[in-house]
C-alpha cells in the first residue's frame, strides 16, 4: 500500500480551503444508507444488491427472495438470467424449459432489463429450439442485453440457426456462442453491434461474409476468439479497428472428426493488436506489417509458407515480449533481432539445415523443444536468463549407423550458445533401444555447465552407461533431477524408477567394477537432496562433504526404501565435478 | 480522456485534490488517482475546485478507497502487482467493512473496486442456506410461515435438491 501518496491534512490547511467547502458534495439520490438501520445488508441500494447477486447462480439468487419481503423484489428483478441445464433439474428437460420460459415471460411482462443472459442447453430438441426462437429476438432487441451467452454443445454438426434478428442487438457488448450457426442470410441485412467489444465463437458455423460484416460494423471490438469454428476461409483484419486480442484455434476436443478440413488464411494488420494466438493448420500472413503494440504472439502448428526470416524483428514488432513458435511448417530459418523479447519458445525447426540466429538481449527465458536442434547462434545478452531445452533423443538410438557422435557435438554446440544462461536440459527417450555406442573421448569439445539435467523415459539398458559417457563429455550437470514413484503405474513411471536406481547405484554407491567410466572418477562430491515434507526447500538427505562410501552406507538404496516417499517425488543428486585439465588422464582403462 | 502521457507525468503528479470525509478529516490525493473515480473525475472536469466533500463516506472507508486509487494510479507497479493488491485488499475484511466499501465505490463510481468488493460479498453468501444468511446479517424474517411456504412452492425448482450446507 503506497502510503506516501495519501496524506492527511492538518487544521491549517482546512482553514485555507473553507471557502470552497460547500460547493462540492456528492450525495446519494436514494436515501440509501443509515447506520442505525436494522440489519447489515438489506438497506444497500438495489443497484448494489443486484451487483452482488450477479455473482450468484440463478438458484442461489432466487433463494434470496426468502430472506425477507424486501428481498423478494430485489431477487426477482436481478438483471441476470443464468440457466445451465446440467446444474439442476437432473435431466428433467421439460421442467427446465418450463422454468426458463416462465422466468423470461415474467421479465417481459414486468418490462425488466436483462443485462446478462446465459443459457446452456445440452441436447437440442424441437421444444428447446422453439423456445429459443421465441425468446432470442425479444431478448436481443427489447431487453437491453449486454452479455449474451448461448451454449448449445452437441455431438453432431446439426447446429442451431441463430435468427438473424440478433444482428439488431445494439446494446450488446459481449457475444459468446457455442454450437450455433451465425449467418447474416440476406446481404442487405445490417449488423448493428455498435457496442460489441468481445466476440467468442466456439464450434460455430460462420462464413466469411457474415464474419467480415460483423467485424466491419463493430467499431469498439477488442477481443475476437474463434475456436473450432467452421466455414471461415479468409480472415482479414485491417486498419481502423480497436482490436486488442485475436485468438484462432482449429483444435477440437470432442468426439467428432478430430480435425476440420478447411484451412483458413489469416492476416491481421491492426495497429492496436496486443495478443495474437493461432493454432491449427492455417496460414498466417504477415507481410512486414507494423504492429507496434503486439506483446504476445503464439503460433502453434501454423503454416508459414514463404516467410521472410526477419519477420519477428523489432522493426515490425517493437513491443513483442512473448513469442511462441511451435511446429510451424515452412519455417526453416529464423532471424530474430528484437530487444523487447523476454520469453521465447521454439519447438521444431529440427530438420537438417535449419538455422536460428537470435539477438534478444533482454531475454529472460528461452525454451527449445525438438529432436535435433538447429544450428543456433545467440548474441550477447544483458540480463540473467534461463534456458530450458528438451530433446527427443529417440533417433540417437535408432540404429548403429546413426551418427551418434555428431548429434552429441550438435547438442554441445547448442549448449555452448546458451551457456551464459542457467540451463535445464531434459532428454526424452520413448522406445526401448539398445545399440553399441562407441567410446567418445570428446576431443576438443568443452563440457558446458548445466544446472539441471533430467532424463525421462530412458531404459537402463546396457548401452545407457555408454550414453552417459558421451553426455558427460559435453555437459556437466550440477543437479540430476530424478523421480520416485511409490507405486509405478505405467512404463513411463517404471523407467523413472529404473533411471533413479541406476544413478543412485552408480553415483552414490560406486560399484568398483564400473570405475572405467570416466565420470565416476571425475566427480569430487556427490550428495542426494530431497524436498522436505513441510516446505519447498531442498535439503540434504545426508550430510554434506561425506565421501561416496559414507553416502552409500548412510543411504542404502533398496527397492523398499522408495516407500518412504510419496507416490511421486522429485529428488536430485548434487554433483561437484573435479576441475579437469587433462582429459586424457581420464581415458578408460581397458 | 486526457492521459498522463500527453500532459507529462510530472504535471499530473503535482496536481492534487483534497477530499473530505463525513467525519471532517481531509485527505490529499493526487489528481491521477482521483480521476480513477468517475464521479470525482466529473467534478474535477466541471470545476477547478480542489476540495471535495463526501457527505456519506466515513474516514476509515475513504482511507481504504484512497489507498486503492493511489495504488492503481501508480505507473511504476505492474498489472500483476495491482491484481494481487486487489486480492489482498478484500481478503479478511469484515462484511460490514465491505458493505461501507461497496457503497463508497458505488457513489464514487470506482468500477473495478466495486466489482472486486461485490464479488467478495457474494462469495460470503455463496453455498449458504437462507437461514444462515439471515442469522449472519441480522435479517429480520418478516414472512408468515404460510407466505414462506407459498414462495417455496412457486419457485420449487430452486429448492428441490438441497446441497447447500449450513455452517
Amino acid at each position: 500500500m503506497s502510503r506516501g501518496v495519501m496524506e492527511k491534512q492538518g487544521l491549517n490547511q482546512r482553514k485555507l480551503l473553507m471557502c470552497n467547502e460547500e460547493k462540492q458534495t456528492i450525495e446519494r439520490d436514494d436515501d440509501g444508507f443509515n447506520s442505525n438501520s436494522m440489519d447489515r445488508i438489506s438497506q444497500l441500494p438495489e443497484s448494489v444488491l443486484h451487483h452482488i447477486l450477479s455473482f450468484l447462480s440463478q438458484k442461489e439468487a432466487t433463494q434470496t427472495c426468502l430472506l425477507a419481503k424486501s428481498w423478494r423484489h430485489v431477487s426477482s428483478t436481478r438483471p441476470n438470467i443464468e440457466f445451465l441445464e446440467e446444474n439442476w433439474f437432473k435431466g428433467n428437460k421439460v421442467a427446465f424449459l418450463s422454468v426458463l420460459d416462465k422466468t423470461l415471460q415474467r421479465y417481459h411482462d414486468q418490462m425488466l432489463r436483462i443485462q446478462e443472459f446465459r443459457v446452456k442447453i445440452s441436447k437440442l430438441d424441437s421444444e428447446s429450439i422453439s423456445l429459443l426462437e421465441k425468446w432470442i429476438p425479444i431478448i436481443m432487441v427489447n431487453m437491453g442485453v449486454r452479455t449474451f451467452n448461448l451454449d448449445l454443445f452437441s455431438n453432431t454438426w446439426e447446429l442451431f440457426d441463430l435468427p438473424s434478428v440478433v444482428f439488431k442487438a445494439e446494446s450488446l457488448q459481449k457475444l459468446d456462442l457455442l454450437g450455433c450457426k451465425l449467418n447474416i442470410q440476406n446481404p442487405l441485412n445490417k449488423v448493428q453491434f455498435k457496442h460489441l467489444q468481445t466476440l467468442h465463437l466456439t464450434q460455430v458455423y460462420i462464413d466469411d461474409e457474415t464474419f467480415h460484416k460483423i467485424i466491419s460494423s463493430c467499431p469498439l471490438i477488442e477481443v475476437v476468439s474463434l475456436n473450432a469454428c467452421e466455414g471461415l476461409r479468409t480472415i482479414k483484419m485491417n486498419k481502423g479497428h480497436n482490436l486488442k486480442k485475436f485468438d484462432f484455434s482449429d483444435v477440437t476436443w470432442d468426439t467428432r472428426d478430430t480435425r476440420l478440413d478447411d484451412d483458413c488464411s489469416i492476416e491481421i494488420d491492426v495497429q492496436t493488436i496486443e495478443t495474437i494466438k493461432i493454432s491449427g493448420d492455417n496460414h498466417w500472413y504477415h507481410q512486414h506489417n507494423y504492429l507496434p503494440h503486439l506483446k504476445s504472439l503464439n503460433l502453434i502448428d501454423v503454416r508459414l509458407a514463404s516467410w521472410p526470416f526477419d519477420i519477428f524483428s523489432c522493426n515490425y514488432l517493437p513491443s513483442l515480449q512473448d513469442l511462441i513458435v511451435r511446429n510451424c511448417s515452412g519455417l526453416t530459418e529464423l532471424q530474430l533481432s528484437n530487444h523487447s523479447i523476454k520469453h521465447l519458445t521454439i519447438e521444431g525447426l529440427d530438420r537438417p539445415g535449419n538455422k536460428a540466429s537470435i539477438d534478444a538481449p533482454n531475454i529472460v527465458k528461452f525454451e527449445y523443444v525438438g529432436n535435433i536442434p538447429p544450428s543456433f547462434a545467440f548474441a550477447t545478452t544483458f540480463s540473467e536468463w534461463k534456458s530450458d531445452i528438451t530433446l527427443d533423443v529417440n533417433a540417437y538410438f535408432d540404429d548403429d549407423d546413426h551418427d551418434l557422435l555428431s548429434q552429441f557435438l550438435k547438442l554441445n554446440d547448442l549448449l555452448k550458445e546458451v551457456s551464459r544462461s542457467e540451463i535445464s536440459l531434459t532428454l526424452v527417450q520413448h522406445r526401448h533401444r539398445n545399440r553399441h555406442i562407441a567410446y567418445f573421448c570428446g576431443g576438443l569439445c568443452k563440457p558446458v555447465v548445466v544446472e539441471h539435467l533430467s532424463l525421462r523415459g530412458f531404459y537402463a539398458s546396457s548401452c545407457f552407461p555408454d550414453f552417459l559417457n558421451c553426455l558427460f563429455r559435453i555437459c556437466r550437470p550440477r543437479y540430476i533431477d530424478m523421480f520416485l514413484h511409490a507405486n509405478p503405474l505405467d512404463d513411463w513411471e517404471r523407467q523413472d524408477m529404473e533411471i533413479t536406481e541406476f544413478f543412485c547405484k552408480n553415483l552414490l554407491i560406486r560399484e568398483r567394477e564400473r570405475t572405467h567410466y570416466f565420470w565416476q572418477r571425475a566427480l569430487e562430491e556427490v550428495s542426494l537432496e530431497s524436498f522436505d515434507d513441510k516446505g519447498q526447500e531442498w535439503h540434504h538427505v545426508v550430510r554434506e562433504g561425506t565421501s561416496l562410501f559414507e553416502i552409500a552406507a548412510a543411504f542404502p538404496i533398496q527397492p523398499t526404501k522408495y516407500n518412504i516417499f510419496r507416490s511421486e517425488q522429485l529428488i536430485r543428486i548434487r554433483l561437484k565435478w573435479r576441475e579437469i585439465k587433462n582429459m586424457s588422464r581420464l581415458a578408460p582403462k581397458i | 480522456m486526457v492521459t498522463t502521457d500527453e500532459k507529462g507525468p510530472l504535471t499530473a503528479k503535482k496536481k492534487s485534490v483534497i477530499i473530505r470525509s463525513c467525519d471532517g478529516d481531509e485527505f490529499l490525493v493526487s489528481e491521477s488517482a482521483a480521476v480513477l473515480s468517475t464521479s470525482l473525475k466529473k467534478i474535477l472536469e466541471e470545476k477547478e475546485d480542489r476540495l471535495i466533500h463526501l457527505s456519506d463516506i466515513d474516514n476509515k472507508t475513504l482511507a481504504m478507497v484512497i489507498a486503492y486509487l493511489s495504488t492503481h494510479a501508480d505507473d511504476g507497479l505492474s498489472d500483476d502487482l495491482k491484481r494481487s493488491f486487489d486480492q489482498e485488499f478484500v481478503s479478511g475484511k469484515e462484511f460490514d467493512v465491505l458493505k461501507y466499501l461497496v457503497l463508497a465505490t458505488d457513489t464514487l463510481q470506482v468500477t473495478c473496486l466495486c466489482y472486486t468488493v461485490a464479488k467478495k460479498m457474494a462469495d460470503i453468501m455463496k453455498n449458504k442456506l437462507v437461514e444462515w444468511v439471515r442469522r449472519e446479517f441480522d435479517i429480520q424474517n418478516d414472512y408468515t410461515p404460510e407466505a414462506e411456504a407459498e414462495i417455496r412452492r412457486l419457485d420449487a425448482w430452486a429448492w428441490d435438491d438441497r446441497q447447500l450446507e449450513d455452517d
